[in-house]
């Protein structure tokens, strides 16, 4: 009877186990939902999932690029969240024509900030990339919100 | 040897419960797709391509927003009808009816008129059940919310999420096509609505909004065209090159400056000071919004 009792215990403990791990880990539609709160009295327009892998040794942080399109006379906001279960915070980087616009990563500082508000006045294709603070691996979800036209 | 077993079976509940759940999920989420709205043939533009050329469409919500900040009065005049959807009968009408139905709906939630946007929310889910995405849009909740008139920004919210998650989903399932066709059809529906309010009330910005979207239909153009092959493709690339080629006529050019940063309460903020003009003779503007609302009602009555 005692046998049974302890395996009935350790049964439901390793039950317990494996479900507090699923509950733990945080999936990039979490992310979105925690994130899109953070808009403030911006109102959503689209998201971006990112996950990458860590860097090789020696090699530039690996980095994945989405197209948007963005309107003259439009304030628009950058959120970007870092899932916690993953190392690595996420840096964006818009381009216009091949020249860097916008960025939540300020190098003269260090400092990554959480959302980066964008005065657009030029109509057109913009490319954003995502990558992790020093290579890391990471999974980010950056949110395109429209904050008024200007 | 019966408590070993036990201990085995009791060992393994948690990978029969996961894998049951994954299970569960998998079967949700996939379904038959017929032959008639898969893609067909060789595409000229990749996947990827067709993927950048499709998220550089804009939002539905911006040319509603911009209506809205001009302080023009809500007409549901400007609105397509809902009384008898049934009439869209192919996947490729339901999917360009979606597209204005869903443009229709950001204009409603921009205004809060949420009572008349229950016939579009019934509307679009008929059409989004015809073309198999009806999964991705959460009619109980929007429902209830317009039913309401509770949280606007949560109505807002999940209805461009959900657009959003429909057409990601027709991409990544070779179905580019039905996705480049609620494209298609949302932006027809925001130029026509920026027409109309331009006819009653003349600006600046609408005007500069209109004309500017010649660097949208470029894009668009490039979408339609990977599926020329397709008759019906071909009957819309038509309707739309008349408003191609009216958008030749518009001049769009670019004066440069150097962006300005601040931190304004702890947010950073990005000036662009590179700016885009657009300019456009009152001829050719009217063409175009008399040749857009052509087009568009030629869509709504096929």
């Amino acid at each position: 009877m005692k046998r049974l009792t302890i395996i009935i215990f350790l049964g439901i403990f390793a039950w317990g186990f494996a479900n507090v791990q699923t509950a733990q880990a945080q999936t990039g539609e979490e992310l979105v939902n925690v994130c899109t709160k953070l808009v403030d009295d911006a109102t959503y327009l689209k998201d971006y999932t990112v996950k990458l892998g860590a860097a090789a040794p020696g090699e530039d942080p690996p980095s994945q690029k989405k197209s948007l399109m963005l309107r003259k006379g439009t304030h628009y906001r950058f959120i970007i969240c870092s899932s916690r279960d993953h190392p690595g915070r996420g840096i964006l980087k818009v381009y216009s024509s091949s020249k860097l616009l916008v960025s939540n990563y300020v190098p003269a500082t260090g400092k990554i900030f959480r959302s980066v508000d964008f005065k657009c006045q030029r109509t057109g294709p913009y490319h954003m990339w995502v990558e992790f603070e020093d290579g890391k691996e990471g999974l980010a979800v950056v949110i395109l919100s429209f904050v008024k036209k200007l | 040897m019966k408590g070993k077993l036990l201990l085995y079976i009791l060992l393994s509940l948690p990978l029969i419960f996961s894998c049951k759940s994954s299970n569960e999920k998998s079967s949700n989420d996939e379904f038959q797709v017929p032959d008639s709205v898969a893609n067909k043939g060789v595409l000229e533009v990749s996947d990827q391509a067709m993927e950048n050329i499709t998220e550089n469409i804009s939002s539905h919500i911006e040319t509603a927003a911009l209506i809205k900040n001009l302080n023009a009065p809500f007409s549901k005049e400007y609105l397509a009808p809902t009384d008898d959807v049934s009439q869209y009968t192919t996947n490729f009408e339901q999917a360009l009816i979606l597209g204005i139905l869903g443009t229709d709906l950001g204009y409603l939630n921009m205004y809060n008129k949420t009572t008349v946007s229950l016939d579009y929310l019934s509307s679009i889910r008929k059409m989004a059940n015809s073309i198999k995405v009806g999964q991705f849009f959460d009619f109980a909740t929007l429902h209830r919310l317009a039913k309401n008139n509770e949280n606007l920004d949560s109505l807002m919210y999940i209805s461009q999420r959900n657009f959003n998650q429909m057409d990601k989903y027709l991409r990544e399932n070779n179905r580019s096509n039905l996705s480049t066709l609620m494209v298609a059809g949302g932006w027809i529906e925001g130029l026509y609505l920026s027409g109309k309010v331009y006819q009653s009330r003349p600006d600046p910005k609408l005007r500069e909004a209109i004309g500017e979207q010649k660097i949208i239909l470029g894009d668009l153009m490039i979408l339609l065209r990977n599926f020329k092959s397709n008759p019906d493709f071909q009957d819309l690339i038509d309707k739309f090159e008349r408003i191609n080629k009216l958008y030749k006529e518009v001049k769009v050019t670019i004066e440069k400056g150097e962006p300005t940063r601040e931190v304004v309460d702890g947010r950073l903020v990005i000036q662009q000071n590179t700016k885009s003009m657009i300019t456009v003779s009152d001829e050719v503007l009217k063409k175009i919004i008399q040749e857009s609302v052509e087009v568009r009602n030629e869509i709504i009555n096929q």
